[in-house]
């Protein structure tokens, strides 16, 4: 009996090791090969040639890397600094002010993270042509192709600053606002004085996530650049890489160095929300 | 100077369906130290969120320094408070925490620097200006929270159970602190605590409260002597009660029988004869003496007997419905549990009370 049992709990526990390392492999082998081909020196994208940093090299000198690299970050500069403010003073306003219908509203700043993007995408891309477009025309102004990927990103980030925000206000002491009060500052001299520094982690791990995310969209930017512009971003041109006969092995070193963008830009967010909570210990 | 720092008149506060104060009217005056004392749950600290400004009455109105003040937003009230959590801002040093206020009132820098001085100087904390709140102890955050709301002299300092948090020792030290640093500073201080003995060691006039009431409002000893209420008297020290009722009334005096015993009462106000009156007695008021002295003294058996150092409690039946209990100083000088002992008191001591229905 005991024998059986020995040997049933040592099979279970290789077992669900083996099933630990499968998902592992299926999670991270994709990445992996998609790393280890960044370095390949072949002139295709999907064919193994040797170690190289050819792909790198010609990442500086193609113009075209070059030009979608500085779109993606001025998009996602100016995407992330306008969704910081706005999805902070929701934060405030939904935590802290007197609202009807509180609950309404709440949900309808959640729904474009559980919405499908494509549907915010067609919906966006419906948004710019029909109303705006028309709409801003009157005037005798137009929309470039940029400002229409600006706000489509400020829509989607707003939700994401606003939660991580929110999170944090909830936790902090409303005793400490009210002391300020108490000691004679305005209620903006309050949110200036103590709500903002007090916030400050969440609001940078907030910005960091919106940012992280607008550097990453696809539907979004590809629907609001419908209509042939040429403006590209980066994950817009790779996206026309892949389409070609031939993929350059640029499209392995982009991606490569998108991920290791991305995961040092959450890495950062999660550092700074720690920080200050080991800090409040 | 007006003569009232402080006036509440018939102050009600209701959250949701639950009146949390009820027509509460009290007169402060400038330079008291006042308490507000009862049972968590009795409206004190909501009556102090009022005064601050926090919480806004449904009905009544509050004067401070004699101006109404019932809507006046908290930035704008010379009313400072002291947080049962101290709310030190906890991204500010020790100085700015205590500078903040100053700042709101836009003063030169100089004169902050010289003024934040003082008052670290005042709570005793010179030299940790530069340290963050959580760097210090708690005693100390409590200090600083101090000195954060004594710096601007704010006519009235309102503490919500300011030492709440603080182990025994360092309370009692903070009791006697407190109570210099008012003295001091002639600031009308307005405490709230939970803790009898802290309101009648620091207070000069103080308000038990409870469910929303104010049951009585006067100096310790007065509370303490002469409780109104059944509740005032059990929930500050404590109390036996007796029921009775009256059989001979002259003047002042009146003699009440509580099942087989009599007693002599003196009141106030004179009792009704054949009133029925409950009548309370401090258990460190009783003395034990000889059984059978006769006298008035009453004779019982010594039921229950314990010893907790500075005193010795018994517990006495006088009849098989009636004990009391007996508080004496010291040990029990070889009375033992089951011995016939002897009752006696003061006759000033035993005061007839109003039954207060909760």
């Amino acid at each position: 009996m005991g024998r059986l049992k020995r040997w049933a709990d040592q099979t279970i526990g290789s077992l669900l090791v083996l099933d630990t390392l499968l998902t592992y492999i299926f999670l991270y082998l994709p990445i992996g090969v998609l790393i280890l081909y960044s370095f390949s020196a072949s002139r295709y994208a999907l064919v193994w040639g040797g170690f190289s940093l050819d792909a790198y090299r010609r990442l500086l000198t193609d113009p075209e890397i070059v030009s979608a690299l500085l779109n993606s970050v001025i998009v996602a500069t100016s995407a992330t600094a306008l969704a910081t403010v706005l999805g902070t003073a929701l934060a405030l306003a939904l935590e802290r002010a007197r609202i009807r219908w509180r609950g309404s509203i709440e949900a309808f700043v959640y729904l474009p993270i559980v919405i499908p993007e494509i549907v915010m995408a067609v919906g966006l891309l419906l948004f710019f042509a029909q109303v705006l477009r028309p709409l801003v025309s009157t005037v005798g102004l137009g929309i470039s192709p940029p400002l229409a990927v600006i706000a489509g990103h400020i829509t989607f980030s707003i939700s994401y600053v606003m939660v991580v925000v929110r999170a944090r206000l909830r936790d902090l002491d409303k005793s400490l606002e009210e002391a300020a009060l108490d000691l004679g500052a305005t209620p903006w001299q309050v949110v200036r004085r103590v709500t903002l520094p007090l916030l400050a982690p969440a609001i940078i791990s907030g910005a960091l996530l919106a940012f992280t995310l607008s550097l990453d969209d696809f539907y979004v930017t590809y629907f609001a650049t419908t209509g042939g512009s040429g403006f590209k971003t980066l994950p817009l041109y790779l996206y026309a890489l892949q389409g070609r006969a031939a993929i350059p092995p640029q499209m392995n070193a982009v991606a490569s160095l998108m991920l290791v963008a991305s995961l040092m830009l959450i890495a950062l967010a999660l550092l700074v929300q720690r920080r200050s909570y080991s800090r409040r210990a | 100077m007006d003569e009232f720092s402080v006036e509440l008149h018939e102050i009600s506060k209701r959250f949701g369906q639950t009146t949390v104060v009820e027509r509460i009217s009290l007169r402060i005056r400038s330079g008291e130290f006042f308490s507000l004392l009862g049972p968590s749950g009795c409206g004190k600290t909501t009556t102090l969120r009022i005064i601050a400004g926090f919480e806004s009455p449904d009905s009544g109105e509050l004067l401070i320094n004699g101006k109404l003040a019932t809507h006046t937003p908290p930035q704008e009230r010379d009313v400072n408070l002291v947080f049962q959590n101290y709310a030190l801002f906890p991204h500010l040093t020790v100085e700015q925490n205590v500078a903040f206020g100053l700042e709101m009132q836009k003063l030169p820098r100089a004169q902050i620097r010289e003024r934040v001085g003082k008052a670290l100087e005042l709570v005793r904390l010179s030299g940790l200006g530069a340290r963050l709140p959580h760097q210090l102890s708690g005693g100390q955050q409590q200090r600083v929270a101090l000195a954060r709301a004594l710096v601007t002299e704010p006519s009235v300092l309102l503490l919500d159970e300011p030492l709440g948090a603080l182990d025994f020792k360092l309370r009692q030290e903070m009791q006697l602190e407190l109570k210099r640093l008012q003295r001091d500073l002639k600031i009308t201080f307005l405490y709230v605590t939970h803790d009898q003995e802290e309101a009648l060691k620091m207070s000069d006039r103080l308000a038990v409260m409870h469910q929303g009431r104010v049951l009585q409002i006067g100096p310790p000893q007065e509370i303490y002597e002469r409780p109104a209420t059944r509740f005032v008297a059990d929930f500050i020290g404590e109390s036996n009660f007796l029921e009775g009722r009256v059989v001979h009334t002259a003047g002042r005096r009146a003699v009440v029988q509580i099942g087989p015993l009599q007693t002599n009462v003196f009141s106030d106000t004179p009792l009704q004869l054949h009133q029925r009156v409950t009548l309370a007695l401090r258990p460190e008021r009783i003395q034990l003496c000889l059984p059978d002295a006769g006298n008035g003294t009453w004779t019982g058996l010594v039921e229950e007997l314990i010893y907790i150092g500075k005193e010795t409690r018994y517990r006495v039946r006088l009849s098989p419905e009636i004990t009391v209990t007996v508080s004496s100083p010291g040990a029990s000088n070889g009375i033992t549990v089951g011995e016939r002992v002897g009752l006696t008191w003061d006759p000033q001591s035993l005061r007839p009370i109003e039954e207060y229905s909760a």
